[in-house]
Formats: C-alpha cells, sequence, structure tokens
C-alpha cells in the first residue's frame, strides 16, 4: 500500500518552473557554472529476454558553486532534457513532494562516486540524506510484486519480500512490514544506521531527521520540477556537520551532491535468474502492468487531494531504486574549514561594535580572525538597526558602530566616521513567470517601489470595490500596467495574490530605509506620484500617503481604511466582527530585522499576516500566508547584497536613468537604464560618492546619479558602510584594539574570498582600482585619529580638525569633554572602591519565604555614595568649567 | 537558605587555572550540531543576538519567536531541542482550558535575560507623538479592563501632573498569540490589581490570551503589534511588549509609577533594581525550580524601580532517553546556554533587555550541569560565572548586583505630583562599564543619554518656533498637553537648523539641571536621617 501524504488542497500550479534564475552571482566568484555534466539516460523493459527501450534522455546538469562550500549556503543546480514532471506539490522539499512523477531529485549524500574509493566512502543511497523516513520506506500490503521488486537493474537482494530489513527486527515496527518492503536504512557519519520505518519511524531516525515535514528548516532534499521543455532548476541548502552531524560532511569529509532524473523504473517480470520465489510467476502480467506504467499526471498537472493515484513506477519515492539510482549525476562537493573556530570559552573582553546588519556576512568571516590570533583580541558584532547605534554612541553608551549611512545631524561627540565596506541593500525577487520559470530579471523604478511601499494596490478585488480611493488602482503590481510594460512574460493576473500588493520590508529604525527612500524621493516620477500626481496608466498613491516628506529612517503604516462590509461577510473569521483593523497594514507586515526577510524570500514565505489560524478558538489568529508554490511565485522583499548573495536569492534590476519618455506611458524599456547590483555597478556608485563637509563622511548624490554619465550604469542601492568611533574619551586600550580593528577592516580585511578574515560576496573590496583608495586613507587616518584618542578629527575634506581645548577634569586625567570612559574619581576600574551598601540580588529565597530583603539605598554615609557618584559622574562629563561644583560637593558632605 | 552562595564561592576559588586555560581558542573537538527551539517573543530580539555571536564557535541554533505558548507546546511534542518561555507550564491555561503541561518530557527551566514589558504608545497632539506619557498601574489596568476609554480621562490627566491630553478614543492593542508578555501583564494586573482585573477576566488568576474585549485590538506576534500601535490607524492606540521592541524602533513607551510615586521606564538599571525583589523558588525538587514570584516587584519601594519587570526562560530537556537528544545537541545547547547566560549579557542592556545577576547565572550554570547528567559525554569543563564579564558583577561577592547599585535614581520631575519630565528623562540605557573594563558612571538624568534621545528626537523645542518648551530643571512649561511632541519620522524634513539649536538647549540642561537634582536629593536625605 502507498500512502500519499498529505498534498496540500488545490494548488494553482502553472506548468512548473524552472530556467536560469537570475541570482545576484554577480558579485560573487560564482558566475560561471562551477559544475556541468551530460549523461544520456534511458529506461528499457526486459521483456522475453529483450531490451525494449521506452524512453531515452540527455539530461545535462550545472551547479553554480561546488568548492569552498559553507554551511547552510544555497547553490544553484539547473538541468535541461530531464522528463517533464507531473502530480506536482507546493514544497518540492516535503516528503509529499516524494509522490510526484518524474521529478529530478537532489540530495546530498555523504561520500564520493568512486568506485575505488573504499567501500565505506562512497556515496550510496544509504548515505544520501532525506528529512523524514518515509522518503526511504515502501511497504506494500496488498500486492507482493510493486515496481522496485521487478527493477530490472536492482540487485537480487533488493528484489526479495522483504529487502534491507533491520537484523534483529524492531518490535515497535510490527504490522509496519507490508507482504514487500523496501528499506533503505540512513548510515550516519558515525556508523549508525537509521532504518526509520515509514511515517512512524518505528525503527528510529536520525536526530537532525523528523517524522513529517515541514520541520522549523525545510529539508534540502529536493523534488525538483520539469517544465514542458525539460528544463528546471532549484536553491539547494548544503549542510555541513555544524547543522547535520549525521551527514556529517565537512572540509574532511568528502561528500556530494547526487542529481537523479526520474525516468521510471526499467522492469524485469521474468526475473529468470532470480530465486523462484523472488519470480512474479502468474503475477508477471500485473506486476508488468504497474512496472511499466508512464505517469497518471500530464505533465505540469498538479496532484490533486489526499488519495494514491500517482504511478509509484515514475514517482520520486523510488529515487534509491537502481534503475534511477543508476542515472544520477554525482557532483562532488568540498567546504570550507568550519567556522567553529572560535572557542565560546575565550574569556576575554569583546571589542564590541554595535549596529548594521548588513555588516553582517562581512564580520562572521571577519570575527575569527580575530579570535585565532593570540595577538589580537575578539571582536563582537552587535546587531542593531543603525540609527537605534547611532543614538547609543551618541549618548556614550557604546564605543563603536557599524553604519549604513551619515546620522542626519552630525554627532555632537568627536566620532569619525571611517569607511569599512561597500555594498548595497537589494529587492529581493521570487517572481515566475507565465511558463512558471524564475523570472530571468526583474526591472522595478523608484515608482514602483513607492507603489509597493505606499499601501496603493488594493490587494484583492474585495478591497478594490470596498476602498474607493484606491478603487482604480491595479490590485496588484502583476496587473500594473507599468509593471507589465518594464517587465514582459510575466503573469499579468495571479490567483491570491496579496502577497504582490507589498513589498516585505523593515518595521525598525534602518539606514537601508532612508537609502531607499532617498533613492525614490530624488526620482521626480516617483515623487510626483507621492505628491498626489497620478501616474501615466491612472493609478493613485494611497492618499494617507500624499505628500509623504522623505527620506526617512522608518517607512511608517499610514493606511487606515478597514473594509467593514467586507469583513462582515465571514470570508475570513479573524477578521469578522471585529473593528478598528485596517487591512492594507496587514498585507505589509513588515518585520524588525534583515534576517527575517531573508529566510521569508530564501523559502519562498510570503509575509502578509492575513491567514486565520485557529479560526473559531478563543485563540485565533491572523498568520503569514506562508509558503509560496513554485511556479506561482511573486513576492519582493528588502535585503543585502551579501545575504542575497549568500543565499542566491534573485535580484531586481533598479532604474538609474530616463533618457526620454519621462512622465508618459511607455509600453517597454526603451529609454530607460537599469542597474542589478555588481561589482561594476557598485563600483560606479563609489566614483560618485561626494565627501560632505557637514556630517564628515561621504554620500551618494542621489540627485546628480540620475543624470551624469557614470551615474547611468551607478548601483542605486549601493551602501557606505562606516565604522563610527569616538576619537577621545575612549580608554586607550579599547581606542587601540577599534584601531586595529578598522586597519585590519580596510586592510587584508578587503581581501574577496570565502575564508576567515576575508570579505565575503556582495561586498565590493575597497582598492585602489575600484576607486576605494581615498575610503581606505581616510579610515587609516581614522585609525590614527582613534588611537591617539587626542580629540584630533580627521575631515574627509582634507586636514584636521584640531582637538578641543583641552579639559581638565576631578583628577581621572583621561582628558576629553563628555565621551565615554571619563570615570570620575570614584569610580576608576574594577569595582567600585566605595562601598555602597549591598543590594542584594534576586533575593535567594525558599519557594514561599523571602529572605535577605534589600536596605536599598537608604541610610548612613553609604547612601550618600549614589548620589555622589552620580554628580561626579556628571563633572565627567562637563569636565573644567564645573570643577568647582565637585569642590562644593565635597565640602558639603 | 542559599544553596547557591556556598557553591559560587567554592566556584570562585577553585578556577583561577581554569580562567587561565580556557582564554585559547578553540580546544578540543568537541561535537555539534544544530539545535532548533521555538516560543517567546518578548525574548526573541536577545536570542537572535546570541545566535549570531555564536554562530563563529561553529554552533548551529534555529529559534521562531512564535510565542511563548507555542514554544512550550512544541517542546511538549518533542518537535524541538528547547523551548523559551516567558512562564513555566501552567497546567491548564485558564483562558483556552487547552493543557499545558510537557506531555511528560522531563525539562529544566533556566532563567536566561531580565527585561521590562513596556508600553508603547501612539498620542498625537497637534500631529506630533507625545513621548512622555506617565501612567499609574491603575490607570493602565483600567485602560486595559476598557474602563478608561479616552485620553483625556481625568485619571491620566492626574498621572501626568494635571496636564490634559484632548478627546482622543484609547485603542488597548493586544497580543493574539499565546504570549508571555500577555502572561506578565495579566500576572501584574492579578496580583495588584486584582478588583479591576477579575470582573474583566471572569477569574483569577494570569492568561497567555489576553481576553480581547471592546474597543480593543489583538495583533499577532511582537511585530504585529508594533506595527499597529505605529500604524496611521492607530492614533489613541496603547499596547504592550518587550521594552527592545520600541528601542528598535525609537517609538514612545509610557512611564509606570512604582510604590514609591515615581515614573519610570524599564531600563537595564530600573529592572535590576525592582528583580532584587524576585522570589526565586529555590527547591530543586519543585517542578517550579528558578521560578519567579513577582509580587514583590511589583511593589517595590525603591524609587528607581520599574514595576513589570521579569525574567524569561529557556526550558531544556533532561532525560536521558530523551529521542531527540544525542550528544552533539545536548552538547551545543550546554554551549550556547553558557555563551548566552554569561558573555551575553553584557550586550543585553543597550539593546533593551537587563542582564541576569551572578546568582542566577550560576544557578543556570547549575540547571545547564543537568545535559551533563542526562549524557556524561557532555564536556562542561571551563564554566566560570568570573569570565563572563557580566555588567551586574562585583567580584567576590556573588549576592551584590552592581547594576543595581549604580542605577540612577530618577529624575524629580518623575514624581507623582511634579513635572511631567520632557521625553528623554530617565531613558539612559547604556553599560556602565565600556569594553568591560572601565566602568562609567551612567550620565545622570537629564541628559541626553539614552537610545531614544537620538539626533531625531527634539523633545525639548517646540517644532514651529524652534524655541525650548522646558524649563531649566527639565519640566516642561507646555500647559495644555502631556506631551512634548517630536516629529513623526515619517513627517521629518532637514531639520538641521532646529537641531543645532536643540543641542545648545540641551547643553544648557546638562549644566543646569544636575545642581537642582543634587540639591532635592540632598535635601531628601537630610530630612530622612
Amino acid at each position: 500500500m502507498r500512502r500519499r501524504g498529505v498534498v496540500a488542497g488545490v494548488l494553482v500550479l502553472g506548468v512548473a518552473l524552472l530556467a536560469g534564475p537570475s541570482s545576484a552571482g554577480a558579485v560573487g566568484p560564482s558566475d560561471t557554472p562551477a559544475f556541468s555534466k551530460t549523461e544520456t539516460i534511458s529506461r528499457a523493459h526486459l521483456v522475453a529476454g529483450v531490451s525494449t527501450p521506452v524512453d531515452t534522455r540527455t539530461v545535462t546538469a550545472t551547479v553554480s558553486q561546488t568548492t569552498k562550500l559553507r554551511d547552510r549556503q544555497a547553490i544553484t543546480v539547473q538541468w535541461s532534457g530531464a522528463h517533464p514532471t507531473g502530480g506536482l506539490v507546493a514544497d518540492v522539499n516535503s516528503s509529499a513532494a516524494s509522490q510526484e512523477e518524474y521529478p529530478v531529485v537532489v540530495m546530498q549524500c555523504r561520500g564520493v562516486d568512486d568506485s575505488s574509493a573504499p567501500t565505506a566512502k562512497q556515496v550510496s543511497p544509504q548515505t544520501c540524506w532525506t528529512q523524514t523516513p518515509l522518503e526511504r520506506f515502501q511497504a506494500d500490503y496488498g500486492f507482493t510484486f510493486p515496481p522496485y521488486r521487478v527493477d530490472l537493474w536492482a540487485r537480487p537482494a533488493d528484489r526479495t519480500a522483504q529487502a534491507g530489513q533491520p537484523d534483529p527486527f524492531p518490535s515497535a515496527c510490527e504490522g509496519q512490514a507490508g507482504s514487500a518492503t523496501h528499506w533503505v536504512p540512513f548510515v550516519a557519519a558515525d556508523g549508525h544506521a537509521y532504518y526509520g520505518g515509514g511515517r512512524s519511524g518505528c525503527a528510529g531516525i536520525a536526530p537532525e531527521a523528523s517524522l513529517s515535514s515541514p520541520a522549523l528548516q525545510p529539508s534540502n532534499t529536493t523534488y525538483g520540477v520539469s517544465d514542458l521543455s525539460g528544463n528546471g532548476s532549484a536553491k539547494f541548502v548544503v549542510q555541513t556537520a555544524d547543522t547535520n552531524a549525521s551527514l556529517g560532511c565537512s572540509d574532511t569529509v568528502a561528500c556530494s551532491l547526487v542529481i537523479i532524473p526520474i525516468m521510471g523504473i526499467s522492469c524485469d517480470t521474468d526475473a529468470a535468474k532470480l530465486p523462484v520465489e523472488d519470480q512474479p510467476g502468474d503475477a508477471a502480467a500485473d506486476a508488468f502492468a504497474l512496472c511499466s506504467k508512464t505517469g497518471f499526471y500530464k505533465p505540469g498537472d498538479t496532484a490533486g487531494g489526499s488519495v494514491d493515484v500517482e504511478d509509484l513506477a515514475v514517482a520520486g519515492q523510488l529515487w534509491w531504486s537502481e534503475s534511477n539510482w543508476r542515472n544520477r549525476i554525482t557532483v562532488p562537493l568540498s567546504f570550507s574549514q568550519s567556522a567553529s573556530v572560535c572557542s565560546v570559552f575565550n574569556s576575554a573582553v569583546p571589542a564590541y561594535v554595535y549596529g548594521s546588519e548588513t555588516m553582517a556576512q562581512a564580520t562572521e568571516q571577519w570575527g575569527p580572525h580575530f579570535c585565532l590570533n593570540s595577538t589580537l583580541f575578539k571582536f563582537q558584532h552587535v546587531q542593531t538597526g543603525e540609527p537605534q547605534a547611532k543614538n547609543l554612541l551618541e549618548s556614550g553608551s557604546i564605543e563603536a558602530a557599524f553604519q549604513a549611512g551619515a546620522p542626519q545631524t552630525p554627532f555632537t561627540r568627536r566620532v569619525v566616521e571611517a569607511p569599512v565596506a561597500v555594498t548595497g541593500f537589494v529587492v529581493a525577487v521570487e517572481v515566475d513567470d507565465v511558463h512558471g520559470h524564475p523570472a530571468a530579471t526583474v526591472k522595478l523604478n523608484p515608482r514602483l517601489l513607492a507603489k509597493l511601499l505606499s499601501e496603493s494596490y488594493p490587494s484583492n478585488s474585495s478591497m478594490k470595490a470596498a476602498y474607493a480611493a484606491l478603487g482604480r488602482n491595479p490590485s496588484n503590481i502583476a496587473e500594473d500596467p507599468e509593471f507589465q510594460a518594464l517587465n514582459p512574460g510575466l503573469p499579468t493576473s495571479i490567483l491570491n495574490g496579496e502577497q504582490a500588493a507589498s513589498i516585505l520590508t523593515l518595521s525598525s529604525d534602518s539606514d537601508v530605509i532612508w537609502a531607499l527612500t532617498s533613492y525614490l524621493n530624488a526620482d521626480p516620477e516617483a515623487r510626483a506620484w507621492l505628491n498626489g500626481t497620478p501616474d501615466p496608466w491612472g493609478m493613485v498613491v494611497n492618499p494617507r500617503y500624499e505628500r509623504i516628506v522623505l527620506p526617512v529612517t522608518n517607512w511608517p503604516l499610514l493606511d487606515t481604511f478597514i473594509p467593514k462590509d467586507w469583513y462582515a461577510t465571514g470570508t475570513n473569521p479573524c477578521l469578522t466582527g471585529k473593528q478598528g483593523v485596517p487591512w492594507l497594514p496587514l498585507v505589509s507586515s513588515p518585520v524588525s530585522n534583515l534576517a527575517t526577510i531573508t529566510l521569508d524570500m530564501q523559502f519562498d514565505i510570503a509575509n502578509p499576516l492575513i491567514s486565520c489560524s485557529n479560526a473559531q478558538l478563543p485563540n485565533q489568529k491572523l498568520v503569514a500566508m506562508g509558503r509560496q508554490a513554485p511556479g506561482n511565485r511573486f513576492i519582493f522583499g528588502i535585503t543585502s547584497l551579501p545575504d542575497a548573495e549568500r543565499y542566491q536569492l534573485s535580484t531586481a534590476a533598479l532604474q538609474t536613468q530616463v533618457s526620454s519618455g519621462a512622465g508618459t506611458k511607455f509600453t517597454d524599456s526603451t529609454g530607460r537604464t537599469f542597474v542589478a547590483p555588481s561589482y561594476d555597478s557598485l563600483k560606479a556608485a563609489v566614483a560618485m560618492l561626494k565627501p560632505d563637509k557637514t556630517l564628515n563622511t561621504w554620500l551618494l548624490p542621489y540627485a546628480s546619479m540620475r543624470t551624469s554619465s557614470t551615474g547611468a550604469g551607478a548601483y542605486p542601492g549601493t551602501l557606505l558602510l562606516s565604522m563610527d568611533v569616538a576619537v577621545e574619551g575612549l580608554p586607550k586600550a579599547d581606542a587601540a584594539r577599534y584601531a586595529t580593528l578598522l586597519r585590519f577592516a580596510v586592510g587584508s580585511g578587503q581581501t574577496p574570498g570565502l575564508g576567515n578574515g576575508q570579505l565575503p560576496p556582495g561586498y565590493l573590496p575597497l582598492t585602489t582600482t575600484n576607486g576605494g583608495a581615498a575610503l581606505t586613507a581616510f579610515s587609516l587616518r581614522a585609525a590614527n585619529a582613534v588611537a591617539n584618542q587626542t580629540g584630533a578629527l580627521p575631515l574627509v575634506t582634507g586636514g584636521t580638525l584640531a582637538p578641543p581645548v583641552p579639559a581638565t577634569t576631578g583628577g581621572a586625567g583621561t582628558g576629553g569633554n563628555g565621551g565615554v570612559g571619563t570615570p570620575p574619581p570614584t569610580t576608576t576600574p574594577g569595582p567600585p572602591t566605595t562601598t555602597p551598601p549591598p543590594t542584594t540580588g534576586p533575593v535567594v529565597a525558599g519557594a514561599t519565604q523571602p529572605l535577605g530583603s534589600t536596605t536599598g539605598v537608604g541610610s548612613g554615609a553609604g547612601g550618600l555614595v549614589l548620589p555622589l557618584v552620580l554628580l561626579l559622574a556628571l563633572v565627567g562629563l562637563l569636565a573644567g568649567p564645573l570643577t568647582g561644583l565637585v569642590l562644593r560637593v565635597r565640602s558639603g558632605r | 537558605m542559599r544553596p547557591v552562595r556556598p557553591l559560587l564561592l567554592a566556584l570562585l576559588a577553585g578556577t583561577v587555572a581554569a580562567m587561565l586555560a580556557s582564554a585559547g581558542p578553540a580546544q578540543a573537538a568537541v561535537s555539534h550540531t544544530l539545535i532548533q527551539g521555538s516560543g517567546s517573543g518578548w525574548s526573541s530580539n536577545a536570542v537572535r543576538q546570541w545566535i549570531a555571536d555564536v554562530q563563529p564557535s561553529g554552533l548551529q541554533v534555529v529559534y521562531t519567536a512564535s510565542g511563548s505558548a507555542i514554544g512550550r507546546k512544541d517542546f511538549a511534542l518533542k518537535t524541538t531541542d528547547f523551548a523559551v518561555s516567558d512562564i513555566g507550564y501552567q497546567g491548564k491555561d485558564s483562558a483556552t482550558n487547552e493543557d499545558d503541561t510537557s506531555l511528560g518530557r522531563a525539562y529544566a527551566y533556566l532563567p536566561i535575560v531580565a527585561g521590562g514589558t513596556s508600553f508603547p504608545y501612539q498620542v498625537k497632539v497637534g500631529g506630533q507623538l507625545v513621548r512622555n506619557l506617565r501612567l499609574s498601574g491603575t490607570t493602565l489596568a483600567k485602560i486595559f479592563t476598557n474602563q478608561i476609554t479616552n485620553w483625556n480621562d481625568p485619571a491620566i490627566t492626574a498621572d501626568n501632573n494635571g496636564r490634559k491630553l484632548p478627546s482622543l478614543t484609547i485603542i488597548p492593542v493586544v497580543h493574539s498569540e499565546g504570549s508571555g508578555s500577555s502572561a506578565q501583564f495579566t500576572k501584574y494586573l492579578d496580583t495588584d490589581f486584582a478588583s479591576i482585573w477579575r470582573p474583566f477576566f471572569g477569574h483569577s488568576g494570569l492568561t497567555e490570551y489576553f481576553p480581547r474585549k471592546g474597543g480593543a485590538i489583538a495583533q499577532n506576534g511582537s511585530d504585529g503589534v508594533m506595527n499597529f500601535i505605529a500604524s496611521g490607524a492607530a492614533n489613541g492606540a496603547i499596547g504592550y511588549d518587550e521594552y527592545s521592541y520600541a528601542l528598535g524602533k525609537n517609538y514612545p513607551v509610557a512611564k509606570i509609577e512604582n510604590s514609591a510615586g515615581y515614573f519610570t521606564l524599564p531600563t537595564q538599571y530600573n529592572v535590576a533594581v525592582a528583580l532584587t525583589k524576585a522570589l526565586i523558588n529555590t527547591d530543586k525538587a519543585s517542578p517550579n525550580y528558578l521560578l519567579q514570584d513577582l509580587h514583590q516587584v511589583y511593589v517595590f519601594g525603591d524609587p528607581r524601580t520599574y514595576p513589570l519587570s521579569s525574567y524569561s526562560y529557556m526550558i531544556i530537556p533532561t532525560a536521558a532517553d530523551d529521542q531527540r537528544m544525542t550528544t552533539a545537541k545536548r552538547q551545543t545547547l550546554a554551549d550556547f546556554l553558557y555563551y548566552s547566560i554569561c558573555q551575553g549579557q553584557a550586550e543585553m542592556g543597550p539593546i533593551g533587555y537587563s542582564p541576569l545577576p551572578v546568582n542566577l547565572v550560576q544557578a543556570s550554570f547549575d540547571q545547564t550541569a543537568r545535559l551533563k547528567t542526562a549524557d556524561p559525554a557532555v564536556d562542561l569543563t571551563k564554566r566560570n560565572v568570573t569570565t563572563c564579564h557580566n555588567p551586574t558583577f562585583v567580584s567576590g561577592q556573588p549576592t551584590r548586583n552592581y547594576l543595581a547599585e549604580i542605577a540612577p535614581p530618577p529624575a524629580a520631575c518623575d514624581k507623582v505630583g511634579a513635572g511631567p519630565c520632557n521625553g528623554n528623562v530617565g531613558t539612559t540605557n547604556g553599560n556602565p562599564t565600556s569594553g568591560g573594563k572601565l566602568p562609567v558612571t551612567p550620565t545622570t538624568p537629564g541628559s541626553t543619554a539614552g537610545p531614544t534621545a537620538g539626533a531625531t528626537a527634539t523633545p525639548s523645542v517646540n517644532p514651529d518656533t524652534g524655541q525650548p518648551l522646558t524649563g531649566g530643571d527639565g519640566t516642561t512649561t507646555a500647559t495644555d498637553l502631556v506631551g512634548v511632541p517630536t516629529e513623526l519620522a515619517a513627517d521629518s524634513h532637514d531639520t538641521t537648523g532646529v537641531l543645532g539649536v536643540l543641542a545648545v538647549i540641551e547643553l544648557l540642561l546638562i549644566l543646569v539641571l544636575p545642581p537642582l537634582l543634587a540639591r532635592k536629593f540632598f535635601l531628601r536625605k537630610g530630612s530622612s536621617s
């Protein structure tokens, strides 16, 4: 009996999938496929001793990157020439997807495909990872000779009734075996064999496996879909032993990517050479009928319902059967040294740098460079929004911050903004064209981005009917003639298209939003539209956003329209009878960090919080729409270029200039220039950076980028990342470390690569060739100023702002005028030398009995210390002019 | 009865060698592997940071902030390796009546971080966001039980020392998911405002599913709640969540009155002071070992207390035969926890949490040891609280909490019957130590310090005139509204000129305020002794 997993309802899949997705590969080392191989494979039955060919295909597979792989990195696998796939399901990584007909199965296996290697180091179905035990177990309760028992190429042992059965047979599995059963244990790196045993996992599963999918993270085993022409692609997330110890791939344990284009079982129902009990005999005709089936579904059809109807002989479930396994294309993979290099037990005090998430990929590689070098120190990047870090730095709460743009007003403290990297924000797009393939390129102009951000697409027909102000607007971007003109070949309407009415962006304060909205604000078409001028097709801005002042660090959700009548219809029980919740902000549903957006885009998760969960229960709630079906995806998100590189996200090309037809209707992209993020387009943007005297940093001139010849090729999402550090008031030792960090960042830290201490893809190396000389030279001056802590501030326009008039403090002697680390005398290093009354920690007491209650800041001379300390701190801040106050206070005591 | 302390002292005495040894990079081959957990949104900003921190150490951790209730359920169903929850298993949820147990999976609780449940709000006056709202506990209780429904309510006016807000309907915003922040808030209501809370709820006790009634709005998750409060439709809204969410958005939160009659914010200092009154269950035999009883926190009389302070917990599997766990997973969990509760505490203050005090760090270490009890192959050497650089620590004195000791007193204008202060007073939240070496006394109230006092915050200037709205003591002088509004981010233009003026004014405040404050403080001391 074959069991069909729950296949999600009726999916509206077009003929799915996929030809070349355009990833942001231009900014990394993986522009051309690292691996390409062509194999001719066939299915041929053995009938009365004669080989009878049924199907022969020539399949080519390419893989974007096969060496120096990092844990959980995505690589792109593409193929052509495969049998078109039928019986499609939404989630190609689910165990249900194994029931597709003619999928291309992509899996990660331990070992190499080399018959000269020791057996233990060779790939086999037993070393290939599947998330669920269901994907490696077959049991048939009604018929004794299912297709895998009459597989022409299978070893005799695999054609027995109970092939691969564990010995001893686990008692928990009583009743699991059928009249024919086939087990493929998973053999872990430590040699342990997990037999699984179907849905129940009765014979044990690896700790990383799960009984059902999806687990919290989708599996990487992929039942890839080939389109009607036999083409397809998949983004495959490789796992090292860090994530999957049972699979155990590492820089020392070789692994492979195994690509199995399912052709169907080559049948041999005579089984002439087998023992008599393994010959179908009277059942041969029935066995052949089952084994020779060619598919229940037409290619491109969606799997229906929960009934087992697919033809097992051509289903992905039998990937391990020799007829399929022998057709594999094996891709050797090698891995970077594990990042497990910094000890968690390193008790050194780290040099903390707070701030920009766009630095995260770089600091993840830079960190080990520091922790591994005993002459250096530990370096810790605490990720916060840039404006939050700026505020903390301004107030002296932290010592250093990564920024992705200048503060809107200069720091009031003496802080140098030293460039450390150039990258960009990207508009990640997961959009499938009319054929169900990932769109090769998607072009966006500022006005389209403004439309997505400003809650101006009504998102569905109910809203369109209810919301008069937006009643004439397209429901979503797919229906927008402006988008269609720039992006021919994409669907012009999509069912359940709310996810295409907005773009997933940040809810927290961010320099990324500042850069994005600066770009929109500089564009006359976008600005005019935001000011209320309809676009040439008649679409208007949501009136709540009309004349919005840009740029901003936080994109506001301003729509207030509540479609009461529609809510009353009960379509969405979570909204029925509820008052006060406008619809469009739920469609926007921004999130508080870029990592979440990256994850959602990686797994095609549409974030609008509009699905009603636990509908009639007290704990009902609106949840995200969830994963989009391949072939039918249409989602956008703002994230960073390094994230897009690491996770192989496709990115939009952004409009830089309009040479003709501005402000009028257009039917194609003629007269408009679009630029994708690449080394070249980042380099062009760097060439345009302008030193700004007031903010003492470089700014992108968004206005002139629209007109100058260099600007045409400059990526408008470019971000100049800086490390901001005070040049006075820091403790010397801390200052020295930040100076070292800066010198590293603009020195060897700019070496591109995937190793420790190198600059990962997605950042433009700041070399002289790339126009980074002025930036790095300034950062080196900045490093000196940070190390010296004299208050002298290097200026981007040349020269140095002299140190402020030296201030005298109450004796701390570190100088400065209010920076951090100007401790008043009573709080010099270490624990307080004064003895404030002991304030206890949480009262550790018996469950009911409070003990040791605090005396508080109450009594005696000790009580005076606190206010004194505070005052003295203040004095530290105010320095010279108020020195007298200290004396007065002291005498007062 | 303090079983923790002797243990700790012994540990402190015996570990100098270990400290030295542990300074070097990666040691022996301890095998790690991916661990997955789910739960609290309240503490997820902290957990997310720790996950990023340990990645270079080869620890792979996946965390989904689906809410404490789901977190405990996932753990019980053995679909996760750990849970994060703001409360323990409740037996049954009083609202949904669903079972809330671990379904037999053996577990231990351990505190991972402290923080304050804050009350972000959107009240605009003349198109400007009010940033200095103050609320008493009673008013808060009445707002969330729909008894006070308009911002011009006399109770709110009284909380704000007579400054009246215009007529504007209050929109209480509650979590729709089973949320630890709902549990923390309703526990506070049930404990201190039973006569208001219980008739509304229908019975006594806390709930993770806040009953949405009347004009209240329910939103899913911390992002959902914050998104709604800050949205265009939400003028008049007030919700609740951990302080870090409001900080990340630079959004105002209400100052809440404590028992000393001061209105305070959930800074790491005020939270640390408050939690010195947390009663921790120290009965190791109890299923609730280490869980918190906060009733004394709510009413602590120290003026530096933030009343709605609490700890968040991790739930870890302790059975030797736990089917999800392997040596590698336990090792990863142990090392992740070690980092989180040790070094990971130092970075918590600036992002909106408050570090654990040393005795709880030690207690959590002890709980982590149960992973080794379950599996002797787990390596737990080199764990030492003295290496944590935790800003609450005073070397050799494990019962002291340095943060609580040096917590600045509230400004005089934050007292009942005084003020209100302008929007950035009392927001100090930086670490007392810079780089873990030199303690820097926190800047005093009235300075420009603090995360909400950024370049975009213009709290003391009339945006139209550029003139100060405040008196020299930080007290607002405007008579017609509570707030000293600042511009919405969306409305901001180039305000370089205005901000320049502001900087000067803020400097003046720094100069003028402290002597005044000091005088008040000393006078009070003098009269009480």
